[in-house]
């Protein structure tokens, strides 16, 4: 048995309130008229109340009450038998679930899907698994801990993350427990993929941009497709003959770099005129019916030079079909629609439509794209951009095994002092009931009523 | 057989030293107060436990009822009943039993009650504080109601003077009779003792009849008690566990001094704890006494 709070136990000298109240206590004795007191006159009489102690049970009972409660405040505690909990291994698997782990570690695969893959395997072997997700992990270590706090057996949190550069620091390392077992196990990002654009080159086959970021440069590198297609935020549909325009646009766009994209499952297309299946896209197009439509459209709608540009520009062709629920977002100076918005949904995926009814490779057109892209941008923590990671040597220095949980850190399983205060309790109710137990009566010395009997 | 509580609480002296006898003499016990006597004196209806033996055939043959013949004592006999009217014998044990003094009382009515009924006189001694109250012994009804009237009056008070009501009880007997004296005898044991002797002496039938209550006996407290006397006003505060042992045995010794004190005077003795019915104690007294003085007496039922 430990006691978790032994100088509690220096309130063990409050017994001796109890035995003070039966020595001072001055009970006013029962008037008992007597017939003679000749038979009692050899039995003493009780010579002073401050120096006997009169009904000892009672005393007895407050006396183990005050004690019980003492021993209640330090708080005892029986941990279970070694032998039945060796062996016992409670793991908290935390995952890092920050912005920064949706980037990219293999083509349509985040660090977060690699982090709760990883995560999954390694439940294999303990007895006891909880799987924490948090944005940061700070945060998430003191949840696996709180947890862990209620498990028997060996402690362990396996934590898996981009572990960016700050996302940990040895004050957060000296916050858990020497024998909780921390193994970190860093998810290496594949390139730092921050937002894509796709496009066509000169030869007609559809590229695809990728804007990537480190900690001195960001760069668009551009990739053929053909090749496994990667995911693209946001695409751009033209005609063939429009390749050329479509890429004096996309380096326009690029001359005032967007911010990076953080949603890859936002699917955003920009068809200009002459686009395949340009009929079937138009007929295609549904009213917008997603709040994050509505946010780009509106912040495409707010871009100030689109604006400008679409009234000064020359007027469009109008619709090849007639459209259905598209939204219109600019007309021209002749108040044909000029740049329209609706919604697609193929395959059970959702994309967001930009129709332009001007052709490529003017200024509107480099505009749209741009305003697209920014308007497609998530509002990433500036946290989260960090490229830099913390060393993996650090990590290895920070990571240590699992001992076995000292004598007092168990979980529920064990026994702690808190029926104690059942023992208080009824106590408590003995001494009452003592207290009020029957005394018998004085004996009257008048005679009782008596009925009249005629 | 009625309770102490019942007889305690009939308020009616008369009525209840009546069914104090009544009780008594109904049962399947053979009524102890059957005298005998050559002088008839007249019929009444035959109740059970009557000795058939006074049955008269003659009447029960000519009329079909049962009648019982009572004869005339040819000398009285006169008893005196002394009683203790101190303070002391206002103690009770509370609740719906009796003092010891109303229990006292009811005993002395129920004696009066049947003494008078057998034709013999009998007379009360007793004082009130200071004051003598005394009733001479004679027999008649008219009698019997004065003197249960006056014992219905009796309070409890001042002190017990065996000197002054059991010698005088005993002088106002002007031949050889009965005293009964009902006390709990606690206060001057000596003079009591040395009173009843005298009567004794005078050739007096003496009887002593010690009335005590339970609690006074087993001493059933706890706690501290602040007990008061109840002739001389003393206080003392004692533990009731501490003295309660003490107490039984200094009881008990006294108790037992009076019994063996009783048998060696010659004295007829009897403890009557008022958790007994009354008529239960009388029964027993009359029993005692019956055997007693069986062949000596010439009593008339």
């Amino acid at each position: 048995m430990i006691w978790r709070n032994p100088l509690a136990w220096l309130g063990i000298a409050t017994v001796a309130i109890p035995i003070l109240v039966h020595l001072i206590g001055r009970r006013k004795p029962r008037l008992l008229p007597f017939p003679t007191l000749r038979f009692v006159n050899i039995a003493p009489t009780l010579p002073s109340r401050r120096h006997r102690l009169t009904d000892l049970p009672l005393l007895a009972v407050r006396v183990a009450m005050v004690a019980a409660a003492v021993a209640a405040l330090a708080q005892p505690w029986w941990p279970r038998p070694a032998a039945r909990t060796s062996g016992v291994i409670a793991r908290a698997l935390v995952v890092d679930s920050s912005v920064s782990m949706t980037r990219l570690v293999g083509p349509g695969r985040t660090a977060l899907d690699e982090g709760r893959d990883r995560a999954a395997a390694a439940a294999a072997g303990a007895s006891v698994t909880r799987l924490v997700e948090a944005g940061a992990l700070q945060t998430a270590l003191p949840a696996a801990l709180g947890w862990l706090a209620t498990q028997p057996g060996t402690h362990e949190i396996v934590a898996f993350s981009d572990f960016q550069r700050g996302a940990l620091d040895d004050a957060d390392i000296a916050a858990v427990p020497a024998h909780v077992g921390l193994t970190l196990t860093p998810i290496p990002i594949q390139a730092a993929t921050i937002g894509s654009a796709a496009g066509r080159d000169a030869a007609g086959k559809q590229v695809l941009g990728r804007v990537t970021l480190t900690a001195d440069a960001t760069a668009v590198n551009w990739q053929t497709l053909g090749e496994p297609e990667a995911p693209s935020s946001i695409s751009i549909l033209s005609a063939p003959a429009d390749a050329a325009r479509v890429d004096a646009t996309i380096a326009a766009a690029k001359a005032d770099a967007p911010p990076p994209a953080a949603f890859e499952d936002r699917q955003i297309q920009i068809a200009f005129p002459g686009a395949a299946n340009e009929i079937g896209l138009w007929q295609s197009a549904k009213a917008i019916d997603a709040r994050w439509m509505f946010d780009v459209v509106a912040a495409v709608r707010a871009d100030a030079t689109l604006a400008r540009l679409a009234g000064a520009g020359p007027a469009g062709a109008g619709p090849p079909t007639a459209p259905g629920s598209v939204s219109v977002i600019f007309e021209d100076a002749s108040g044909k629609p000029r740049l329209v918005a609706g919604a697609a949904h193929r395959a059970g995926n959702v994309t967001l439509m930009f129709f332009s009814l001007t052709t490529p490779g003017d200024l509107f057109s480099a505009a749209l794209v741009r305003a697209v892209a920014r308007a497609s941008a998530a509002s990433v923590p500036a946290g989260e951009q960090e490229s830099e990671t913390i060393a993996s040597d650090q990590l290895l220095r920070w990571s240590r095994p699992a001992s076995p949980a000292p004598i007092g850190s168990g979980g529920a399983a064990d026994s702690d002092g808190r029926w104690v205060w059942v023992i208080v309790l009824l106590l408590l109710l003995v001494e009452t009931w003592m207290r009020r137990r029957t005394i018998p009566a004085a004996p009257a010395t008048t005679e009782v009523p008596r009925a009249r009997v005629a | 057989m009625l309770t102490p509580a019942v007889v305690a609480a009939i308020e009616d002296l008369e009525l209840a030293a009546r069914l104090v006898v009544e009780g008594m003499r109904t049962g399947n016990h053979k009524s102890p107060l059957h005298g005998f006597t050559a002088e008839f004196s007249e019929h009444r209806p035959y109740r059970a436990g009557d000795d058939l033996k006074y049955l008269d055939w003659k009447v029960l043959a000519r009329t079909d009822r049962l009648y019982t013949r009572q004869f005339r004592e040819t000398t009285n006999m006169a008893v005196m009943i002394v009683l203790d009217t101190s303070a002391s014998m206002g103690f009770g044990p509370g609740g719906q039993e009796p003092t010891k003094l109303r229990y006292a009382a009811l005993v002395a009515a129920a004696l009066s009650w049947l003494i008078v009924e057998q034709g013999d006189a009998v007379g009360v001694m007793m004082t009130a504080g200071d004051n003598w109250r005394y009733l001479p012994a004679r027999s008649g009804r008219q009698h019997l109601r004065a003197l249960l009237s006056e014992l219905a009056r009796v309070e409890p008070a001042g002190a017990w003077q065996p000197e002054r009501v059991i010698a005088r009880g005993a002088e106002l007997l002007s031949r050889r009779g009965v005293v009964i004296a009902i006390s709990d005898f606690y206060d001057a044991e000596v003079e009591t003792r040395r009173e009843l002797r005298r009567a004794m002496r005078q050739g007096h039938d003496v009887t002593m009849l010690q009335v005590v209550s339970r609690p006074e006996m087993t001493f059933p407290y706890d706690g501290d008690l602040d007990l008061e006397d109840l002739e001389s006003g003393d206080h003392r505060i004692v533990s009731a566990e501490s003295v309660a042992r003490a107490y039984r045995a200094s009881m008990g010794d006294f108790l037992e001094r009076c019994r063996s004190g009783a048998r060696t005077d010659g004295l007829d003795y009897a403890l009557l704890p008022t958790d007994i019915a009354p008529a239960m104690a009388l029964r027993q007294v009359l029993v005692r006494r019956s055997g007693h003085s069986a062949g000596t007496r010439e009593t008339s039922a």
